[in-house]
């Protein structure tokens, strides 16, 4: 497919006279392919905008929204989702896994036909998956969920070793090319969903040994496709420099191995440009309208230009919203005074103006008002089992928080005028919109009740890293976090954020460090629940239990704009959150 | 017609020396000050804007809200600042419902403070610098100038916001010295701002120490630092309050410029410079949130660059010379 560059590689030779002949000739074809071929590839092109980069390329490593944009239409792991979707869908797998021994051995059959990229063009079998899973517990590959969801197959490492060399886990079993069986010792209700994540995308391990086998794997630069795209490389298959430059721009170019035989993805595009560095989200809504980008990759369209578009006809049918499965919230940190009070904590609940909070994100038009854990994008799997919308166990007039039954709680904490009168809060919050302006509503809230407010502010990434992620130097409060589903299972939403088991020094998740003996013993029997409808129902029940410890205050269920510009067909990636699904979109 | 032999002494009206007077440097230069009407006006709207900072509280109390009072129901339901200038808020309303008018009005505070501090920082710095290197030259001329070459190289915004960003930090630096806020937007802006008066005071000083009175008083026995503060720094003082008044509000616009890039005196504090950043996004629907902050910053600069002209005219370098 490469005609137009063969052109422009042709030498300049000296002019002679015979030669004016194979000039006209020459100008004739490049006429030839600018009316035909090599014109319209540079209109067959998405074009992805987007502030920041992704958090890793490799897909063993990458646990971010916005990656996935990038990784899904590249790597195929053993499951994933159609646009449109959130239904499990097999990928890599030719049909989903059959499941026996009471939700402990899972056996899936792989499709054929499926093969590598260039350099390695060789068919995908099952001990590709099987190094692909394995290398996630190898300190040179720290996958963040590998311990999380397969921790429980049989023979996992109990310290992970330092590459991935030599490293064998008998609970995958792969008796042929093309099936591999999983054998857990406790039966998993989630391990089906588990499927969907990148590190099981297929990974080959004669090429990637070499740089799996290094202190810090740097595979992700030189990763292999399975996919319908892969990220442009040079023929050693480095893609530094050529299909990704950090921070600036990802190229996906077609895989010229992939055969649509084996796919169900429709693939229309030629290229793929994920462009990066717009901070201002302004420019970047107006650049999607007039059409010089295809559609906005990490960044919400702020409220101030979604409203010019609801108002225009035309431009309505661009813009899409997707509840995000999952929940921001305010942890309450109930490891120090005073939200070790469940009293104070209550309070808190009431105080809070979760309407004003939510106008800081675009108000009605950026999701729902909270009210538990579980959102309702989960529907019937563990939303209806939590009380839907109708389990508010703090509620106030409009959301808008009510000062009397707070100061009510403070009383029954032991402030007999309802105003707090203990030292001051310390807080860790964004240092840009619209993170900035909810903490500061936030303290707008708390002061009504006496609280008064330090606020230190940082960079998103350094808030989590320094700050509210260490329990020992934890702020009394993180106003600034939430956390979205794994895929659609409730545990993945209450486990790593309200399980007190869970708790770890660094990368903590459970922000409240909340560590009730009853709710973690709930859990464990939970989790074991093959059933699906019984498993969302306790689920359902745990949420409940969070809920009503007041441990954080949920406020809002986030829904996401995705704008497309008019010179695409759309697509969604509907299980991350609505990202667009360039493998499903196409230029008009 | 003057007749040959009159006394032309007499004929030509001798100057009545009863009433010629003595007049100071500074008597002079009050006088050509006070004709300079646009010096006059500024220096009237300099004080006007230090008097309203200084009664922030009394002002706010009377015509606005609390500058961190929130009203939410000034925003609609995409959280988009609807209310303009009303007889509630004078310059309308944020974007999370904070009155603009309490806000420019506590703004002047901080612009103030931190031009007046870090100036007077800076300058103290950078006199104590250029004397010290122009009175002795040598080694510390050498290593005070080539430090001061190495400043001036550094990229201002970048160097400010490296120093900002980092002292930022939970306790600040220099262990908890320089405190996150106004203290290191203070800290940030005399680092900046000390090599350049450094070296204009180096310059003068080097000319200054070959006068005649600085021999004279070395030869009746006068120590250096005798020298320095009763010969030399008298000389100094018409340009270090010329440079003075022209470089506040380039100060204020830097701390403005910081705060607009997210490294000033932080959110909860009001700020013209982090007013004109937040309100870029409303631009086109909230035209009172920029204009307002910005219509402050731009009359606070003016009345200071116009202020410091005068003063310079009115000084007339010649007279400083002639002592």
């Amino acid at each position: 497919m490469n005609g137009c560059s063969n052109q422009s590689r042709r030498r300049f030779g000296r002019l002679r006279a015979g030669s004016l002949g194979v000039v006209s000739v020459l100008l004739l074809g490049a006429l030839a392919f600018t009316v035909t071929g090599c014109g319209t590839k540079a209109k067959n092109t998405i074009t992805v905008l987007s502030a920041g980069d992704v958090d890793y390329l490799d897909p063993g490593l990458a646990f971010y929204q916005f990656s996935y944009e990038v990784i899904y239409p590249v790597d195929r792991p053993l499951i994933s989702y159609k646009a449109g979707s959130t239904d499990y869908q097999p990928d890599m797998a030719a049909s989903l896994p059959t499941v026996s021994d009471g939700g402990k051995t899972y056996t899936v059959h792989l499709r054929t036909g499926v093969k590598f990229a260039p350099p390695v063009n060789r068919e995908v079998t099952s001990a590709d998956v099987k190094y692909a899973i394995e290398r996630g517990f190898a300190q040179s590959v720290p996958n963040s969920y590998a311990g999380v969801y397969f921790g429980t197959l049989v023979g996992v490492p109990k310290t992970s070793p330092a590459t991935p060399k030599g490293l064998d886990i008998p609970g995958i079993e792969t008796p042929n090319k093309s099936t591999i069986v999983f054998k857990l010792t406790k039966p998993s209700g989630v391990f089906v969903g588990a499927l969907s994540l990148p590190l099981t995308a297929p990974v080959p391990e004669e090429y990637a040994s070499k740089f799996d086998n290094k202190k810090q794997s740097d595979y992700g630069f030189h990763q292999i496709a399975t996919g319908p795209y892969m990220i442009k490389a040079n023929k050693a298959g480095t893609i530094t420099g050529v299909g990704y430059v950090a921070k600036q721009k990802i190229t996906l170019v077609r895989n010229p191995n992939w055969s649509s035989k084996t796919d169900f993805r429709p693939a229309k595009a030629d290229e793929v440009i994920f462009s990066e560095g717009f901070q201002d989200s302004t420019v970047l809504a107006k650049k999607i309208l007039a059409g010089t980008g295809d559609v906005n990759g990490d960044t919400p369209i702020p409220a101030t230009e979604m409203q010019p578009i609801m108002a225009n006809s035309s431009q309505k049918k661009q813009l899409f919203f997707t509840p995000v499965s999952g929940t921001r919230f305010i942890p309450l940190n109930m490891s120090k005074p005073p939200f070790n009070n469940i009293d104070v904590r209550k309070a808190v609940a009431y105080v809070l103006d979760r309407d004003a909070m939510r106008k800081t994100r675009g108000g009605v038009l950026s999701g729902k008002i909270a009210t538990h854990f579980i959102d309702p994008g989960f529907g019937t799997h563990g939303f209806d089992q939590s009380g839907g919308f109708g389990f508010n166990p703090f509620p106030s007039p409009g959301s808008k928080g009510d000062v009397a039954k707070a100061k009510a709680e403070m009383k029954k904490a032991g402030f007999p005028s309802g105003m707090y009168t203990g030292p001051t809060l310390t807080m860790v919050a964004d240092n840009v919109p619209p993170g900035s302006d909810t903490a500061k509503v936030v303290i707008n809230s708390l002061g009504k009740i006496g609280f008064k407010v330090n606020l230190i502010a940082q960079a998103h990434a350094t808030m989590y890293t320094d700050f509210c992620n260490v329990p020992k130097v934890e702020p009394n409060i993180c106003p600034n976090v939430g956390w979205q589903a794994d895929f659609a299972e409730p545990q993945t939403l209450l486990d790593a954020t309200f399980d007190g088991t869970a708790i770890i020094p660094r990368n903590n998740s459970n922000w409240p460090q909340l560590n009730d003996p009853a709710i973690n013993a709930a859990m464990v029997k939970a989790e074991v629940i093959v059933d699906p409808l019984k498993r969302y129902q306790a689920w359902g029940q745990i949420d409940k239990m969070i809920t009503e410890t007041a441990a954080a205050v949920p406020w809002l269920w986030e829904d996401w704009p995705t704008l497309f510009s008019s010179r695409v067909d759309p697509a969604l990636q509907l299980w991350n959150g609505g990202s667009p699904d360039v493998a499903f979109m196409a230029v008009k | 017609m003057i007749e040959r032999g009159d006394n032309l002494v007499d004929e030509i009206s001798a100057p009545d020396l009863s009433e010629i007077v003595g007049r100071g440097p500074w008597e002079l230069f009050w006088l050509r000050f006070r004709e300079d009407k646009v010096a006059l006006v500024s220096f009237g709207v300099i004080v006007a804007i230090v008097l309203i900072a200084i009664f922030a509280p009394f002002i706010v109390d009377v015509l606005g809200h609390p500058p961190n009072a929130q009203y939410p129901n000034t925003l609609n339901d995409v959280g988009t600042p609807v209310t303009g200038p009303s007889a509630d808020f004078l310059f309308g309303v944020d974007k999370v419902g904070e009155d603009v008018f309490s806000r420019v009005v506590y703004g002047a505070r901080v612009s103030l403070e931190v031009a007046l501090f870090s100036t007077a920082i800076a300058v103290f710095v950078g006199v104590i610098a250029g004397m010290v290197a122009g009175f002795y030259r040598g080694l510390a001329d050498t290593l005070i100038s080539r430090f001061i070459d190495v400043m001036l190289a550094f990229p201002v915004l970048l160097l400010a916001m490296g120093v900002a960003s980092a002292c930022a930090i939970g306790n600040g630096c220099l262990n908890g010295l320089i405190k996150p806020g106004v203290p290191t937007v203070v800290a940030v802006i005399a680092i900046i701002n000390w090599t350049y008066i450094g070296r204009i005071i180096r310059g003068q000083v080097l000319s200054l120490r070959e006068k005649e009175f600085v021999e004279a008083a070395r030869a009746s026995g006068a120590g250096d630092v005798s020298i320095l503060f009763r010969e030399i720094l008298p000389n100094l003082v018409a340009p270090i309050v010329v440079y003075t008044t022209l470089v506040i509000p380039q100060n204020i616009l830097l701390e403005a410029a910081l705060s607009y890039l997210g490294v000033g005196v932080g959110v909860q504090q009001a700020s013209w410079g982090q007013m004109i950043s937040d309100s870029t996004q409303y631009f086109n629907i909230a035209w009172w949130y920029f204009t307002f902050p910005g219509a402050a910053l731009l009359i606070t600069v003016l009345a200071f660059n116009l202020l410091g002209d005068g003063i310079r005219d009115a000084l007339d370098p010649r007279t400083v010379e002639v002592t």
